[in-house]
């Protein structure tokens, strides 16, 4: 299972055909995920530990140097906060509404996160 | 203003174990001479471990406040005059514990004539109620400490206040200022996270790479100004109400 996977997830939640408002939540929570586990494994934290936990991910995104990180961090810097409150939106508040255009949205920014570190992996 | 007790610390919880410290004294007292003490001594240390893990999560949430409020300090928002009153809240209730509660059985007791044993129990629990007491009062003068050291320093001049303008100038600049924009702070896990909500227009909304674009270019035009605070606020797009057609 990589970062990666999730991100398969959350765009095959959106593309879920007759999808739902549940549906836009899943795929706003695997994006934000996606990206949460991506950025972990760049800055060697384990998020399956305490020392890996959302602040500790957070914190090392925000100490990384921006004029040296490669793309993909200061993208994942961008967006992180936006990913992260639109998450737990999806995830905790059951009475506020999470539209599909919210979801698209959060899809295509953690897209924009993995294409950037995939083009610098080449 | 940033609310900083979005989750309430109030001295309910540890007022409850108060009150069933000072429950216990007063049927200790009201059955002097016919308690049998072995009875007593469940009670009392189910009690005192009730009271340490109260007086834990008490500290937790103290702890927690006082994070936020150095948190909301650093951002730019001056929060701790909030901590000072809940830090107040709290002093009223353990001084009226400590002058008008537990004071008075301690007269109480000195007055009655009771079996030595039985005064020795209502000593320990007074003692063990005292010392709950003393250590609710030590974390919250704690707090109203560090809120007035807060509230002393000096608010960094780069802060989410600022990122807030910049996002706005780089929303004009991209002839995307909407009428109103709210900056609020939600808390994301044991933090707290500023939102600007952006009402744009619908078929906008509806357009994911064009919106996607344009909060990349959002992003580019705060980097260019002050790089630590791009990505600093979390951006929430929300469809702009349509008006409805006028009815007669």
């Amino acid at each position: 299972m990589s970062p990666d996977h999730y991100l398969s997830l959350a765009r095959e939640a959106i593309a879920t055909p007759a999808g739902a408002e549940r549906h836009w939540r899943a795929a706003t929570r695997f994006a934000y995920d996606a990206v949460l586990l991506l950025v972990a494994g760049a800055v060697g934290l384990d998020p399956a530990t305490f020392a890996g936990n959302t602040r500790a991910v957070r914190e090392a995104l925000a100490g990384a140097n921006t004029a040296d990180a490669p793309a993909f961090i200061k993208l994942a810097r961008r967006h992180w906060n936006t990913l992260w409150l639109a998450s737990l939106r999806a995830e905790r508040a059951l009475d506020d509404t999470v539209s599909e255009a919210e979801a698209r949205l959060s899809v295509a920014l953690a897209e924009r996160v993995f294409a950037a570190r995939a083009a610098g992996l080449q | 203003m940033a609310r900083l007790a979005l989750d309430p610390f109030t001295p309910e919880q540890p007022l409850k174990v108060a009150q069933q410290y000072v429950s216990l004294i007063h049927n200790v007292l009201e059955r002097r001479n016919e308690l049998d003490t072995a009875q007593v001594r469940p009670v009392q240390t189910a009690l005192e471990l009730i009271a340490n893990r109260v007086v834990a999560e008490v500290r937790y949430d103290a702890e927690r406040l006082m994070y936020l409020a150095e948190r909301a300090a650093a951002d730019g928002f001056a929060v701790h005059e909030q901590l000072i009153e809940v830090a107040a809240e709290h002093e009223a209730e353990i001084k009226r514990l400590g002058n008008d509660v537990i004071r008075e059985y301690k007269a109480l007791a000195r007055k009655l004539n009771m079996p030595p044993k039985i005064a020795a129990v209502v000593r320990e629990v007074t003692e063990a109620a005292e010392q709950f007491q003393d250590e609710w009062l030590t974390i919250i003068r704690q707090m109203r400490h560090r809120a007035l050291a807060i509230g002393r320093r000096r608010t960094p001049e780069v802060n989410l206040v600022t990122a807030g303008e910049l996002y706005l100038a780089a929303l004009a600049e991209l002839d995307e200022m909407p009428d109103s924009v709210g900056l609020t702070p939600r808390i994301a896990g044991d933090m707290i996270v500023y939102e600007m909500v952006v009402p744009v227009a619908a078929d906008l909304m509806a357009d994911t790479p064009r919106l996607a674009a344009l909060i990349e270019a959002l992003h580019d035009r705060v980097e260019h100004m002050a790089p630590q605070l791009c990505g600093s606020l979390a951006l929430r797009f929300t469809p702009l109400a349509v008006a409805g057609p006028d009815v007669a």
